[in-house]
C-alpha cells in the first residue's frame, strides 16, 4: 500500500512542479503547462494498446481467459487515455491555433486510432460466444496496434505539421529546459505507475464481480 | 532525492509570491493548478477507496474458501 500513498504525493509535486516549477515555452505562454499532462495521456495510450497487444498474444497462445481479461481492460483504459489526449490536445489547440481541430496530422492520427480501439469493442460486444469472442478480439487487437508505432510515430513526421517539432529530433538529443524536462519526464513515470494500478484494479474489478459467491456484509 | 526537494522549494516560494501578488493581480492560471489538484485528489480517493474493498472482498472469499475447506 505504501507506494500508493508514495504516488499520490509524488503526483501533487508534479501538478505545483507543472504549474509552479516549470518555466514557460517560448510563444507558447501559460498554455505550455498542457504539456505535462497532454504527452503522458498520450504516451499512456500507446503503452495500454502495447500491454493489450502483449495479453492478447498470451492468450492466443494459453487459451487462458484471464489473458483476455487483462487485454481487454488494457485496451479500455487505453481508450480513456487516447480520449482525454484528444481533449487536452484540443484545448490546447484552441488556445495557440484558435481552432479546437485543423486536421493536422496528429490530430487525424489520434482520431484513426480513436475508431480503430472504438471498433475493437464493437467487435466484442457482436460476439456473444466467449472463447470466439476471446480469440478474435486478440487477432484484432496484434492487428490494431500495427498501426499504433505508424499512426503516432511516423505519419506525423512525414507530413507538415502545426506540431512542434518532435521532443527527441532527429539527432537524438532532447531540446527541453532542464526544469521543464524533470517535471515532464517525471510526469511520464507518475502516469505509468498510475497506469498499471488502475489496470490492476479494473483487473481485480472484473475478476471478482465473476465469482459466484455471494459475499453479504452480514454473512 | 534532490531535485525533487527543488522542486518543492521552488514551488513553495512562487505559491508564497504568487499570494502576496494575487490581491492585485489575480492570475486565472492558479485556479487552473487548484482544479488540477482537487480533479487528482479526487481521483486518487476514489482509486484508493477501490483498492481497499477489493482487498476487503478478496480476505472475504479467502475466508468463505477456508470454511467450505473445513
Amino acid at each position: 500500500m505504501w507506494w500508493k500513498f508514495l504516488l499520490g504525493i509524488y503526483m501533487i509535486f508534479i501538478i505545483l512542479g507543472a504549474f509552479l516549477y516549470a518555466p514557460t515555452a517560448k510563444g507558447l505562454g501559460e498554455t505550455t503547462r498542457i504539456l505535462f499532462f497532454h504527452v503522458p495521456c498520450a504516451w499512456i495510450a500507446t503503452l495500454a494498446f502495447l500491454v493489450s497487444a502483449a495479453y492478447s498474444i498470451r492468450y492466443l497462445r494459453s487459451q487462458n481467459m484471464l489473458m483476455d481479461l487483462k487485454a481487454t481492460s488494457a485496451a479500455q483504459i487505453g481508450l480513456v487515455f487516447t480520449i482525454l489526449a484528444t481533449v487536452t490536445g484540443s484545448i490546447w489547440a484552441n488556445e495557440i491555433w484558435h481552432s479546437y481541430w485543423n486536421w493536422d496530422p496528429r490530430e487525424s492520427s489520434i482520431f484513426i486510432l480513436l475508431l480503430i480501439y472504438a471498433a475493437y469493442f464493437a467487435l466484442r460486444s457482436a460476439i456473444e460466444e466467449k472463447q470466439q469472442k476471446a480469440r478474435l478480439a486478440s487477432v484484432y487487437s496484434i492487428i490494431a496496434f500495427v498501426t499504433v508505432p505508424f499512426l503516432i510515430f511516423v505519419v506525423p513526421r512525414l507530413v507538415e505539421s502545426l506540431h512542434p517539432d518532435p521532443l527527441i529530433n532527429t539527432q537524438g538529443k532532447i531540446e527541453m529546459d532542464s526544469k521543464m524536462a524533470t517535471v515532464f519526464f517525471g510526469s511520464f513515470v507518475g502516469f505509468t505507475a498510475l497506469f498499471f494500478w488502475m489496470l490492476y484494479l479494473k483487473i481485480q474489478t472484473v475478476r471478482l464481480s465473476q465469482v459466484k459467491i455471494k459475499v453479504n456484509s452480514g454473512d | 532525492m534532490e531535485e525533487i526537494i527543488t522542486v518543492a522549494q521552488t514551488a513553495i516560494d512562487t505559491l508564497n509570491n504568487s499570494q502576496v501578488n494575487q490581491s492585485s493581480e489575480p492570475s486565472g492560471i492558479y485556479v487552473v493548478m487548484w482544479v488540477t489538484l482537487i480533479v487528482w485528489i479526487g481521483l486518487f480517493s476514489y482509486l484508493y477507496y477501490l483498492d481497499r474493498q477489493i482487498k476487503k472482498v478478496k480476505n472475504k472469499i479467502e475466508i468463505e474458501k477456508e470454511g467450505i475447506g473445513k
